[in-house]
């Protein structure tokens, strides 16, 4: 297909038409909102903490505000180990801009231990010293925490989980 | 800087904060390479639909009325000279921060067109529709909208 226009080369597009650069400043800021709040607040403690629904006794991690199980207000948070169970994981070679790595991120969703009737946790990273052929669902891991005054109540307040000896 | 948050509740509560690296470059394009090379020469160029008539300031591409290509038109250099349509004073930057000095923005028509554009009004404290003005040209020009500081009345 004939495709009307004017081709331009990159030294033509960038300096020798007449054209517009222009960076807008784009900002966001989100609340995290009462019970991620809590959770945030947690992390920079060196503390994983989730909700305990007091109708229907689950224990989840990260804490919501309300049971999606039952509806009912979840008012009481528990302090969980900083332990758990690679319940899905990813060998990553891309970045997320899509750039090549050499050696792979492991990202992987760690349900964490105390959570109740069905396991729940969050999405993190694994280790990237821990051989690839060790790496199993149900593998059990711990936290590597960052030294307590670089924590700063973020998700990357936990560096990565590592495997538990046995 | 966006606004300090407010919060709603005593409990102690997060944000996230971020941004998105996003970068435009883009071309004026064939009709608008004609107007910015126009506005070098202090000159405000126009052009006329030969199926329909109209004329157009800033010069378009194709005729909004009646779709003629214009690229091939002659570009006729109009008077400098336009009335004020429509305006407005703005108080504020286009991020909301208060302006330390308020400035009128208005519509105008130049003399001998059948369009409309945009563009500051200086040197007037009550502008009125209808009014007649003119363009004040930087010394120095670059093939920007800026060339004309602004439009004060004739």
């Amino acid at each position: 297909m004939k495709v009307r226009g004017t081709k331009l080369s990159h030294d033509e597009f960038m300096n020798q038409v007449i054209s517009v650069d222009h960076h807008p400043e784009i900002e966001y800021a989100w609340a995290t909102g009462i019970a991620i709040s809590k959770f945030l607040e947690g992390l920079k403690q060196g503390k994983i903490y989730g909700a305990k629904c007091n109708d229907c006794d689950r224990v989840v991690c990260p804490p919501r505000i309300f049971c999606e199980e039952c509806f009912s207000p979840m008012v009481e948070y528990v302090e969980l180990p900083d332990t758990g169970v690679v319940n899905t994981f990813s060998l990553a070679y891309i970045r997320t801009d899509a750039s090549r790595r050499e050696k792979p991120e492991i990202p992987a969703v760690i349900d964490i231990d105390g959570t109740t009737l069905t396991p729940s946790g969050f999405l993190h990273l694994l280790d990237e010293n821990i051989p690839h052929d060790q790496i199993k669902v149900g593998m059990k891991v711990r936290a590597v925490w960052k030294p307590e005054a670089e924590r700063t109540g973020s998700i990357t307040d936990i560096m990565y989980f590592t495997k538990m000896e046995d | 800087m966006l606004p300090k948050r407010r919060t709603m509740t005593d409990a102690p509560t997060h944000e996230v904060r971020g941004g998105f690296p996003v970068h435009f470059h883009y071309t004026v394009g064939i009709v608008g390479e004609i107007f910015f090379n126009g506005l070098k020469e202090k000159k405000l160029l126009g052009v006329t639909c030969k199926e329909c008539s109209t004329t157009y300031f800033p010069p378009r591409m194709y005729c909004e009325e009646c779709f003629t290509e214009l690229t091939d038109e002659e570009f006729k250099v109009l008077e400098q000279q336009g009335t004020i349509e429509s305006f407005t004073k703005t108080y504020k930057d286009h991020r909301g921060n208060p302006l330390a000095e308020p400035y009128f923005l208005a519509l105008i028509k130049i003399k001998g067109s059948d369009t409309v554009f945009f563009h500051r009004l200086i040197n007037v404290d009550e502008p009125k529709i209808g009014m007649t003005v003119k363009p004040v040209w930087n010394e120095t020009t670059k093939a920007s909208l800026f060339d004309i500081v602004g439009f004060e009345p004739a």
